[in-house]
């Protein structure tokens, strides 16, 4: 976090000290028009005598008004150059921070939560930012200069009007920190509200289906009321606090009408001088609701700092291992010796002493109950998860030895959440891999047994799909993501409960087209369904984390244990009515 | 159409008049408390310090100071008692408008749901919502008031020197131009960062989801480069801004000073024969600075108008439908319910003429189980949604107990069917409060239809047991568990008529096993329909329907079909074979 603050400062350093150059100059031009305008007024008493004088002083008004506007466009661009110029930096090394992450330290954030470090907190700090860079500079050189100009004409009378000022913003902040707290309340139940809503249109058929429309309905008046209330709060707060400035101002304004009255009355300063002392003050407006904003914003931006050093600190991978084998592709002798694996920071045992052996070319089977571990097992083969040494070797290297990228570029992992991007088809096969043609995602399609229906779709492989495009069936999206298999045609091949919404037909014809890509390949095939496995060289059996058999189809039905349980599950009832 | 929308306005306006009429004449009050304040530095300069003296007969500079006090007092009071008024009376629309969209979406019928996004719904009682706020917020009120206090200042000016006046305003036109285009530019650089920005954050949320599959396929250089594309889109379409934002009120301070030049030049020169007191000049430029105020706010507010007026037509556009509501109360109650169902000549579209069940009939007596069998598109969903009444059919009847289901009232029909959809939703609430849903059932009741759907286990290895609150939608369970939970839910309501929509999940053979349980139970007892995926479950119901195209082709228990040897014999043995 520090290290991007400072490459952005780096990179920017000239352009920092531009915008403290340009606000001082700005600053200084904004002083410049009461004080014209209050010797012009000076200067009217005689006008036959100051005749060229005013027309001189109206000449320079004007060219100080285009001065102004110059500066200020200036000002502006480099202000929000800066700003949005950091805040692209800190999203790109937040986002590439995030892909680098190990992904045990990020599996126990929420998606929502990864999601506001790259929209809130990245936000709130470039506000910060930006009120340093546009406000707290203004702050500094208006009280500055506009203190000196108001004090060259008169200092007691600058004390004066100063006084309510100060104690203006005092009260100002005060006040702010009650809108904050209840701001901070008003979206919280904001929140609350929206995601009820959300959970009540994608729960209507239940509720409908359960007569439940009245209840949700008055659980929603219940929330929707408190934030209204809660609303109303922020909002009188915030009047209060306008209407504070706006009497402070007043009374700066009554002070100036009779003090400055009395002053001009004793020849201590002109008509012209009491008129610009006006102008003077209108400038401390910004400030004064300024000051308080860029107080809470500091200790938001604080917390939103905090929140992304406590990211940026999460371990990464390393993809790249000097001393690594990094073969292009690693062929797939797998050995599994006694692996025992908990996730870290929990203690329930996920696998325990597990030892498996896949010789290339064979294909293993695993078959098991919800929980009993298969998914993790692959995870650690693709060291997802921090493993110990000595427990999985791929070619008798130990997976520890051999580089991220290699590893993971040898094996073809095709999970069962079957995730899309909202892309084209083939963005989603190829996986934005750009070296794969037409005709190798084409083919891939036809292995997956998707082709047909890709082909009756107006744009075919380029048609895009989910958020931005057209929804795909449970079916469909399997098959697409079992293409990417097809198409990578990697040594090590893993389906992971992949073919669960496919119908029969379907299935067999692609557990066929499976057969022939990974002849000479090591393949791994989990599913619940013996149909699945049944084939397989080898069959393993997983219960709570312990392989409790393991065989072939054959020899582990004459066993009778577990696996010829669930085959008799499964087949059960059309034994049965087979008999009958 | 512009009569419909201002019916609309007036709709929501309607409770409100009151507060509204209120309001409008505390703002003149207070427009005019706010025009005199530069008046009374004008009589202080003109007819005090010109002539050098601090009293007159009545009157003094500490009188007239405090006078000025006076009204700002009073005027700031007014405005902090219009001002929350208003303020409540946006919240008040706030409240109403989201009550009055969330009702309709609970009362609407499942055709509205099908055709409108959840999202879209979302927006509506969200932002759109808003949007009619700030019209009531900042609008209604401030609309009048700067229209009156830009009439009020221009006829003061008039009032002090007609020719004058009319050489300043020739910069008013220049001012409403600039503001307009301005306004414009900005909000076409607006929507363009925002709909870039949109892109951006579906591409990080959409890598958040997907960050295992990234790390599993090596993509971290590609995605990479596509964030850095879509920030450096992000920061070319907002950099513009800044300049248009820069120029704004630096235009507006050089459109002041002209009209001040203006009127000191020609004064000074005595063109058109006109001449001026100080004190003139002092409220001349007071009276032109504060009449851009308005002007701009008036252009603004006309954005929000119009934001809002879309806006409004949005939201009435959906509660104006009122074929979509459903009317729960119409109809014969329902009570003791036998359980005969029949379908005589049934004829549904979802859309006109696209017929999705074609002349169905069919019968289940009380007590019977039959099963719907075909493939994705055959109609078998579309069937048990026509017993609850999601639709209406347009030919043919569906009687329950001999009554055609139109004549009873909907919230009686829907007690007395319970359905198990193939994604049971879940609530992010507790285990107890899923269970029982809007209906009163004690805490022993619902133990015991836990038990009964054999969810017994599950539940109890929860920390909480019937406490424990589920993530949103469920998340933290497996479909098998939610489907358990589901049936639980039957067993809690007891309805008399079962539908079960079967999980394509992969479901493990244990919970599997469990689930199976649970619907021997409940077929033994209840009428019952099932959308079968898995031949096993249906071998044993009374009997089975087979679809095709909206049309029943078989019929029959599954003995009888599979002698016939058709298409659900054909079915039936490629399950089989592929068993092994």
């Amino acid at each position: 976090m520090k290290e991007v603050i400072k490459t952005v400062l780096k990179k920017r350093l000239i352009i920092a000290v531009g915008i403290f150059v340009t606000v001082g100059i700005y600053i200084y031009l904004l002083t410049l028009p009461s004080k014209i305008i209050g010797t012009i007024i000076d200067l009217l008493s005689n006008i036959a005598q100051n005749k060229e004088l005013i027309t001189e002083k109206i000449k320079l008004l004007l060219i100080i008004t285009l001065l102004c506007l110059i500066v200020r466009i200036i000002w502006r661009y480099l202000v929000a150059y800066t700003t949005r110029f950091f805040e692209k930096t800190l999203k790109d090394k937040l986002f590439g921070h995030f892909l680098k992450i190990k992904l045990a330290n990020i599996q126990n954030i929420k998606n929502g939560e990864l999601m506001s470090y790259f929209v809130r907190d990245i936000a709130e700090i470039r506000g910060f930012l930006y009120r340093i860079l546009a406000q707290a500079t203004r702050i500094f050189f208006i009280t500055i200069i506009a203190t000196y100009t108001m004090k060259s004409i008169n200092i007691k009378l600058t004390i004066a009007t100063l006084f309510p000022i100060i104690i203006t913003t005092i009260v100002t902040i005060i006040l702010k920190k009650h809108i904050e707290k209840n701001f901070i309340k008003s979206q919280k139940y904001f929140t609350n509200l929206s995601e009820y809503v959300q959970e009540s249109t994608d729960a209507i058929r239940t509720t409908k289906a359960y007569s439940g429309e009245e209840n949700q309905f008055k659980k929603f008046v219940k929330r929707n009321k408190i934030l209204k209330q809660s609303n109303i709060a922020v909002d009188t707060y915030s009047t209060l606090l306008s209407i504070s400035v706006s009497v402070c101002f007043g009374l700066c304004y009554a002070i100036t009408i009779i003090y400055g009255s009395k002053l001009v009355l004793n020849n201590i300063i002109t008509i012209g001088e009491f008129v610009a002392f006006n102008g003077y003050i209108d400038l401390f407006h910004g400030p004064i609701s300024w000051l308080p904003r860029i107080i809470y914003n500091f200790k938001r931006a604080q917390i939103s700092y905090n929140r992304l050093n406590n990211v940026f600190a999460l371990e990464e991978e390393h993809l790249k291992i000097t001393a690594g084998h990094s073969a292009n592709q690693i062929k797939g002798n797998i050995c599994i010796k006694n692996l025992t694996f908990n996730y870290p920071g929990n203690l329930d045992c996920i696998l325990d002493n597990i030892s498996i052996e896949i010789k290339e070319g064979e294909t293993l089977g695993i078959i098991g109950t919800i929980g009993s571990g298969k998914t993790t097992l692959m995870n650690l083969l693709l060291r997802l998860y921090p493993i110990p040494k000595g427990k999985i070797f791929i070619n008798n290297q130990d997976i520890n030895n051999i580089d991220l990228t290699s590893l993971r570029n040898s094996i073809s992992y095709i999970t069962q959440d079957n995730f899309l991007f909202s892309t084209t088809i083939k963005d989603n096969i190829s996986l934005f891999k750009e070296n794969f043609g037409d005709e190798e995602i084409k083919d891939s399609t036809e292995k997956s047994m998707i082709s047909g229906e890709i082909r009756n779709m107006s744009e075919g492989i380029y048609t895009v799909i989910g958020e931005r495009g057209i929804d795909l069936s449970g079916g469909q999206k399997q098959r697409v993501v079992i293409s990417r298999a097809f198409l990578k045609k990697s040594n090590i091949i893993i389906f992971d409960d992949t073919f669960s919404a496919l119908d029969n037909k379907t299935e067999k014809s692609l557990l066929n087209n499976i057969k022939e890509l990974v002849k000479g390949k090591t393949c791994i095939i989990i599913s619940n369904r013996i149909s699945d496995v049944k084939d397989a060289d080898n069959i393993i059996v997983l219960d709570a984390g312990q392989i409790v058999e393991q065989g072939t189809h054959q020899t582990l039905l004459k066993n009778g244990n577990l696996y010829s349980k669930f085959y008799n599950q499964q087949s059960s009832m059309e034994n049965d009515s087979i008999l009958n | 159409m512009k009569n419909k929308t201002f019916r609309r306005c007036y709709d929501i306006a309607r409770s409100h008049i009151k507060t509204i009429i209120l309001v409008s004449i505390l703002s003149i009050f207070i427009d005019l408390l706010e025009l005199s304040k530069p008046y009374l530095v004008k009589i202080i300069i003109d007819d005090f310090l010109s002539l050098g003296i601090d009293k007159k007969i009545f009157l003094s500079i500490n009188i007239i100071g405090i006078i000025y006090l006076i009204i700002v007092l009073i005027g700031n009071a007014l405005d902090f008692f219009a001002r929350t008024k208003t303020n409540i009376m946006g919240e008040e629309v706030l409240y109403e408008m989201r009550n009055k969209i969330y009702k309709y979406t609970q009362n609407a019928n499942i055709s509205f749901h099908d055709k409108t996004p959840a999202g879209k719904l979302f927006v509506r009682i969200t932002n759109d919502v808003e949007d009619i706020s700030s019209l009531f917020k900042d609008v209604i009120t401030t609309f009048l008031k700067d229209i009156i206090s830009i009439l009020g200042i221009i006829i003061v000016m008039i009032y002090f020197s007609l020719k004058l006046s009319l050489l300043a305003f020739i910069v008013i036109p220049f001012v409403i131009i600039t503001s307009i285009l301005l306004t414009k530019t900005l909000n076409k650089i607006y929507d363009n960062t925002k709909s870039v920005r949109t892109k951006l954050n579906t591409f990080l949320a959409e890598s958040i989801y997907g960050a295992k599959l990234i790390k599993i396929f090596n993509i971290q250089k590609e995605k990479q480069n596509e964030c850095e594309k879509l920030t450096q889109d992000f920061f070319d379409a907002r950099l513009p801004s800044a300049i248009y934002e820069g120029l704004f009120p630096g235009l507006m301070t050089l459109f002041e000073n002209l009209a001040i030049t203006v009127i000191i030049v020609v004064s000074i020169n005595n063109w058109f024969g006109i001449s001026i007191e100080i004190g003139a000049v002092y409220i001349f430029v007071s009276y032109i600075k504060s009449l851009f105020e308005p002007i701009n706010r008036v252009i603004d507010n006309i954005e929000i108008v119009q934001e809002a007026i879309v806006s409004i037509n949005k939201i009435y556009d959906i509660l104006d439908k009122k074929e979509y509501l459903e009317d729960f109360e119409k109809g014969k109650s329902l009570s003791n319910v036998k359980g005969k169902l029949e379908f005589k000549n049934v004829w549904f579209a979802y859309t006109k003429d696209n017929w999705i069940l074609k002349n169905i009939s069919f019968t289940i007596n009380p007590g019977e189980t039959i099963a719907l069998v075909g493939k994705t598109g055959s109609g078998k969903t579309t069937i048990t949604n026509l017993v609850n009444r999601f639709y209406d059919i347009q030919k043919g009847e569906i009687l329950l107990d001999g009554i055609n289901i139109k004549e009873y009232n909907k919230r009686d029909l829907r007690q007395h069917i319970g359905t198990v959809l193939q994604d049971p939703f879940i609530f992010s609430r507790t285990i107890k409060d899923n269970i029982k849903l809007n209906k009163k059932i004690s805490n022993k009741d619902i133990l015991k239809s836990i038990e009964l759907a054999s969810a017994n286990e599950f539940v109890n290895s929860l920390s909480n047991g019937i406490n424990e609150v589920s993530k949103e939608r469920g998340e933290s369970y497996s479909a098998g568990q939610k489907q358990l939970l589901a049936f639980a839910r039957i067993f809690a309501h007891n309805p008399d008529i079962f539908i079960l929509d079967e999980a394509t999940a992969n479901i493990d053979t244990y919970t599997e096993n469990l689930i199976q349980k649970s619907i021997n139970i409940l077929s033994a007892q209840k009428t019952a329909i099932f959308i079968a995926h898995r031949l096993s479950t249906i071998v044993n119901v009374d009997k089975i329907i087979v679809l095709d195209n909206g049309e029943i082709v078989e019929e029959g228990s599954h003995n009888e079909l599979l002698k016939s040897n058709g298409y659900y014999a054909k079915l039936y043995n490629s399950y089989y074979e592929s068993l092994g």
